[in-house]
């Protein structure tokens, strides 16, 4: 008797949620952002099928790419466009092995460049820009400063989308750029207006490359999301895809996620990796 | 709204416990519960906004009946008990609670008046303002006892972690030392708080039975003027950073004091105060994202971890759900301190001060942080393996841990708003 209660302990104590003939389902970066997000609702969809997705945060984006390359477990995760240019920055592999993992969906968050209501760019002294500082913060202020109206800005960072908004409302910085989501509800409320945008034209913005003086890839700048899988069987994946029907479709894009798109071919994932790579390029 | 209720549930027993248990702080109230709250930002809003003025309440209950001060703003009460006579002691407990009632609806509605006021969603809250606003909390936390090496070193230990947090998070290659892994700041605060209550040893407090004073006339009407004017001095007071509750509760004492007024006229001043200062206290937070509290300080924390931000507010119908719920929950306080029998207090004032109460309190905030974050189990004993110690060692030299709280959550903001400000200004 003692024993099996010696076992059961020593049992729950290395078991944890995961092994439960569970599919660990990870991040690159946290659980609370877009990707979060993405994971939470597919883990959502999919709940009432055989799969049961177990959403888990790791340290960082090498380890969540380590595990996914390495387990032989089914597995689940979503790796950003932008983890080649995290993995060069902070020296992780947060590069997934691509001839084994299958690419299931692709989603995108978009971005707002939104002034107060009440105000406007000023032609005569420099304009304050805030932008989140995981973005390519050096390049985007040189394409900003490349426009033919003769605005100048200088660069103000911020940690969140969140942050930029209460900038832009405590008139710390002119111009803010901030997700389509976070902006959403104060455009809404009329606090904050969208000159421009990276994707979404929901409040009649224009695209930002229209504001650039030059072509540049980063004028369709979003943070692109792909979920991969490994260790599945071909009937598992058939299934997953057939879960994510068009009601999930809809959903996401509800949650301000654009461009979804359930069934990757070859191409797409193609384009998604060389936008990764590009994104490499710029700090 | 089922969300709601539960929110609002849970600052109920978050706001009772921390009015009652002296081990038990605002921050470490706040923190108790919070991984139970749904991930939206009202209900994380209404659980800290019951739990604050819960703790006002029941912090005047703790002194009156069991004679330790719950929180740091029922002391003048302490202070006066000498002096009150017994035969006052029933008409002391109404008078703070109606004078308590009275304060929260009242800073209720000037909440509620700002947050709907065209003329607010003007008002900005400068930049050089905010490092200000920074620096005094700073300042407060070192000064707040007179260890102010000790607060010293406290903020550096915070500053550490929080920026050991965020670089381990990025670049774990880079991290010199200590193992690699991913410290989470609240868990760290979970600890560390919560830990606090289990090295706490003090036995049961007697409680001398008040029935037979019942019938005493209470004189409510006497009050009411009384009431009114210390309602607006706390509303006013809970505008200055970190101390508007304690200092309300103080400067009303005093006044009453110097107009050479009893000791009922003190005890029903100072803890009227200090339930107007509760309230208004989060009008700064709420307009402008500045955090005037540590409680504040840490809801802004697990608000920037969720991607949440304080927009909701403008929402049709938010303010108005804000003062129905505090209305609700101050008349629902009122009740359960006036009208719940006494032996309701010796019941409580016996549980809290067991171990095994405080064992489970510990259990149940690390035990739904674990459940809600799908946190790693070998993290979880990590940071137990750090930081227990860590705690004991806090309970040991007796210190403010607002000094942790800053240099743990705030300081990377208080780098990053000083970075801002020299590329604005410059």
């Amino acid at each position: 008797m003692l024993k099996t209660i010696k076992f059961i302990l020593i049992s729950l104590l290395f078991t944890n949620i995961a092994m439960a003939d569970k599919i660990e389902f990870m991040p690159t970066s946290t659980l609370t952002g877009p990707q979060g997000k993405i994971i939470r609702m597919v883990t959502e969809q999919t709940k009432s099928s055989s799969f049961e997705f177990v959403p888990s945060a790791k340290n960082g984006c090498g380890e969540a790419v380590n595990i996914f390359n390495t387990t032989k477990e089914p597995v689940a995760i979503i790796w950003s466009d932008t983890n080649i240019r995290t993995s060069n920055r902070t020296k992780q592999n947060c590069v997934i092995d691509f001839k084994t993992a299958t690419p299931i969906m692709v989603a995108a968050e978009t971005y707002e460049f939104c002034t107060l209501s009440s105000a406007s760019l000023s032609t005569t002294e420099v304009n304050r820009f805030g932008v989140i500082k995981t973005r390519p913060t050096n390049e985007l202020l040189r394409l900003m400063n490349s426009n033919k109206q003769g605005y100048k800005f200088k660069n103000v960072i911020y940690t969140s989308s969140g942050s930029v908004l209460q900038a832009i409302l405590n008139r710390e910085i002119d111009l803010g750029m901030l997700s389509t989501g976070a902006a959403k509800t104060a455009v809404k409320a009329g606090t904050i207006k969208c000159l421009y945008t990276t994707g979404s034209t929901q409040f009649g913005q224009k695209p930002v490359s229209t504001f650039f003086g030059e072509q540049s890839p980063l004028a369709n700048i979003q943070l692109g999301m792909m979920m991969f899988v490994r260790n599945f069987t071909p009937a598992q994946i058939k299934k997953l895809k057939q879960n994510l029907d068009s009601t999930f479709v809809t959903k996401l894009e509800k949650s301000d996620l654009f461009g979804v798109k359930v069934g990757i071919d070859q191409k797409t994932q193609e384009a998604f990796i060389k936008t990764a790579k590009n994104k490499a390029k710029y700090n | 709204m089922i969300d709601i209720v539960q929110s609002v549930g849970w600052g109920l027993l978050s706001g009772v416990l921390t009015g009652l248990m002296p081990g038990i702080g605002i921050m470490l109230g706040f923190l108790l519960f919070l991984p139970l709250i749904p991930l939206d930002p009202l209900c994380i809003l209404l659980y800290g906004l019951v739990l604050k003025v819960g703790s006002q309440f029941f912090g005047s209950m703790a002194v009156l009946y069991l004679k330790i001060p719950g929180e740091t703003s029922s002391l003048p009460v302490l202070m006066e008990l000498k002096n009150l006579k017994f035969e006052d002691t029933y008409r002391a407990v109404m008078l703070t609670n109606f004078g308590s009632l009275v304060a929260s609806l009242f800073a209720t509605l000037v909440l509620f008046w700002f947050l709907q006021a065209d003329f607010a969603k003007g008002i900005y809250f400068p930049i050089a303002l905010k490092s200000l606003v920074f620096l005094i909390l700073i300042l407060i936390a070192l000064y707040s006892n007179k260890n102010v090496w000790t607060n010293f070193f406290i903020l550096l230990f915070g500053t550490f972690i929080n920026f050991y947090a965020e670089i381990a998070a990025e670049v774990k290659d880079y991290v010199p030392f200590l193992p690699i892994y991913y410290f989470n700041t609240q868990l760290i605060l979970i600890i560390i708080f919560v830990s606090q209550l289990l090295w706490i040893n003090e036995s049961p407090l007697a409680v001398a039975s008040l029935d037979h004073l019942k019938k005493e006339s209470i004189g409510i009407k006497k009050y009411l003027g009384k009431i009114s004017s210390y309602s607006i001095i706390g509303c006013m007071c809970g505008l200055i950073p970190q101390l508007g509750s304690t200092i309300s509760s103080y400067l009303s004492y005093s006044l009453e004091r110097i107009r050479g007024k009893s000791a009922l006229d003190k005890i029903t001043a100072s803890e009227t105060a200090n339930n107007g200062a509760a309230v208004t206290g989060w009008l700064p937070l709420l307009l402008f994202g500045v955090p005037f509290y540590g409680s504040e300080i840490m809801m802004l924390q697990h608000f920037q971890t969720y991607n949440l931000d304080l927009e909701f507010l403008k929402s049709e119908g938010i303010p108005k759900t804000i003062m129905l719920v505090l209305i609700l929950v101050g008349i629902l306080y009122f009740i359960m301190a006036s009208y719940i029998n006494q032996k309701y207090y010796v019941l409580l004032g016996k549980v809290i001060c067991k171990k095994w109460f405080s064992w489970l309190l510990m259990l149940v905030s690390m035990g739904s942080f674990y459940a809600a974050n799908s946190y790693d189990l070998k993290y979880l004993i990590i940071h137990l393996a750090v930081f227990l110690p860590v705690g004991y060692y806090f309970y040991r030299i007796k210190t403010d841990l607002l000094s942790l709280i800053i240099g743990l959550i705030l300081m990377d903001e208080i780098v990053y708003n000083t970075i801002r400000v020299i590329q604005i200004y410059n």
